[in-house]
């Protein structure tokens, strides 16, 4: 209850001990065991173990940058958002692909975490991948719309229904994080395939009604080291952490190339609305 | 940039981490690998199938029953009825597996496309084909246990 | 051929080997008193003349499917413009040599070849 001098009573708040339990000191000491590569210096592959305090709520990341700041400044890591959004800190947590800011060390259960970089990407230092390969791969399948008609003076948007968006939307949540490209088993031995997420990619483009190059796409994905050598294995959309289901994508795309062939070779792209687009005038 | 960064191997998984190694990944996983494991030891048994068969062609042309009960007899022991019974498991898993497969790569089974929302979780790994995975493999297991009474207690006993 | 030709012939022929398969399967088990009786030399030489079109079906099925597979697990182990050829025509080759080989066993248990 505020009075007339202003102060702001001093309310007591009480936790239960519980909630506050690892928040104010850490729960324990969890032991990290960090793949560790330096081609500058000529260090090949070693693991470098490193005991780190765990508070409640400590991701990988958290635990990888108190390495870093307290106890070896040498570890190269990736990262850039913190909240799995930009997909910069994709690893290989205890075999498993997670993004590093959103694991909980408490949440692995596990007293000792293996760090190894992503699978199927050349290192280029610690945990630090070379992304150009799966870059090269998703360009490949021309991840953006391609139409004919496109007059960029016409200021009127494509039809599209909040149907037809649903179609494609879960695709266009992909944020390249590579996490599907190194779960993949095919992507394990097979350089030349082109991996669940370039694949997803290019199903978020073939589903989208304003596109108009699915058959150029179906060329590209339709041959032997595309779609075909994809067998369901489901590891892309089990470590996926945006849910974008590369492994729904990949099948949707078998069903265009097998039974719906047809149907894929008569779509003709979204037209335009006939209303001209309402510019904000400037102020 | 690209020279410069190669690891040793390039950093590919590998035979055995790619897959060989399946017991700490989804189910699906598990089916694949042992849809590949099945199919690579069904294809090797039916290469293996032809020739015998063939053996006992020859026993048939020269109408000796005797080479031919000769050659039975000598495959109808506990080594062979135990190759034969994991070539039937494996085939029956194979075939249901592949229905699963057929029927998931034609877009059924998996679910529709969805308006994502955490907790993200995807929508093809939690639809009918997953619970088809569970009755194929109970629907193997069961087809087993009958192929074991077939070939050790029909056959071997008699 | 494009590949999703090849797949789309897996698939039928996977189909096909599960219905044919399945039937051969219970014969052996049910249709003469169970599978030591199956395989006894009179049992087949008086039923082989029935069976020979449906083994000669479930060969061609086998031959292809079979494999196309390994072709499949051969060129995903490992890559490259020869090797992957020289895969596809050992394949190729393999499949035919197993389909001829066991036509000509169904042709002498029909009575064609002597």
């Amino acid at each position: 209850m505020s009075q007339d001098t202003g102060e702001v009573p001093v309310v007591p708040l009480h936790f239960d001990p519980k909630v506050m339990e690892g928040l104010g000191k850490p729960i324990r000491n969890v032991s990290f065991k960090v793949f560790r590569y330096d081609p500058g210096k000529g260090q090949g592959v070693r693991y470098s173990s490193y005991e780190v305090p765990i508070f409640k709520g400590t991701t990988v990341l958290d635990a990888l940058l108190y390495i870093k700041e307290k106890l070896d400044p040498s570890l190269s890591i990736r990262y850039s958002c913190r909240m799995s959004v930009c997909g910069s800190c994709g690893m290989v947590i205890n075999g498993k692909e997670l993004l590093a800011c959103r694991t909980q060390v408490e949440k692995l259960e596990k007293h000792d975490i293996v760090v190894r970089p992503m699978n199927n990407m050349p290192v280029t230092r610690d945990l630090v991948t070379d992304f150009s390969v799966f870059f090269e791969k998703h360009r490949s399948v021309l991840p953006y719309i391609v139409r004919e008609d496109v007059d960029l003076n016409l200021n009127r948007e494509y039809m599209q229904t909040p149907d037809q968006v649903i179609d494609f939307l879960m695709f266009s949540n992909c944020i390249k994080c590579g996490l599907c490209y190194s779960a993949c088993p095919t992507n394990a031995l097979d350089e030349s395939f082109l991996g669940p997420q370039a694949m997803a990619q290019a199903y978020r483009y073939v589903a989208d009604t304003r596109d108009g190059a699915q058959g150029k796409r179906m060329e590209i994905l339709d041959a032997r080291h595309g779609l075909w050598s994809c067998h369901f294995a489901g590891s892309c959309s089990d470590v996926c952490p945006k849910g974008v289901d590369p492994a729904f994508a990949i099948q949707q795309l078998k069903t265009l190339a097998i039974r719906k062939a047809g149907v894929l070779k008569k779509k003709k792209p979204a037209p335009n609305v006939p209303q001209v687009r309402e510019l904000v005038p400037e102020r | 940039m690209g020279q410069e960064t190669v690891m040793e191997k390039e950093n590919k998984a590998g035979l055995y981490r790619g897959w060989i190694k399946f017991w700490n990944r989804n189910f699906e996983r598990w089916l694949y690998a042992m849809h590949r494991i099945t199919g690579v030891g069904v294809g090797i048994y039916f290469v293996a199938h032809i020739w015998e068969t063939s053996v006992a062609a020859q026993a048939f042309l020269d109408k000796q029953p005797a080479v031919w009960a000769n050659l039975m007899n000598y495959l109808a022991n506990y080594a062979f009825s135990t190759g034969l019974l994991l070539v039937a498991a494996a085939a029956v898993f194979h075939s249901l597996n592949g229905v699963r497969l057929i029927a998931s790569e034609q877009g059924w089974l998996i679910g529709k496309a969805t308006r994502p929302t955490y907790p993200f979780l995807p929508s093809s790994l939690r639809g009918a084909q997953r619970w088809l995975g569970v009755v194929i493999v109970v629907v193997s297991f069961v087809l087993l246990v009958f192929a074991f009474y077939q070939l050790f207690v029909v056959a071997l006993g008699a | 051929m494009r590949e999703s030709r090849f797949m789309l012939l897996q698939y039928l022929t996977g189909a096909g080997i599960l219905v044919l398969g399945a039937m051969h399967f219970a014969l052996l088990s049910f249709a003469y008193g169970g599978f030591g009786k199956a395989l006894t030399f009179d049992t087949v030489n008086a039923t082989y003349l029935a069976y020979g079109l449906f083994f000669e079906l479930l060969l061609v099925l086998l031959s292809f499917h079979i494999f196309n597979g390994f072709r499949k697990v051969l060129t995903e182990f490992r890559q490259g413009k020869l090797y992957e050829t020289a895969v596809t025509w050992i394949m190729f080759l393999g499949g035919a040599a197993t389909f001829l080989w066991g036509t000509r066993t169904i042709l002498i248990f029909l009575g064609v070849l002597h």
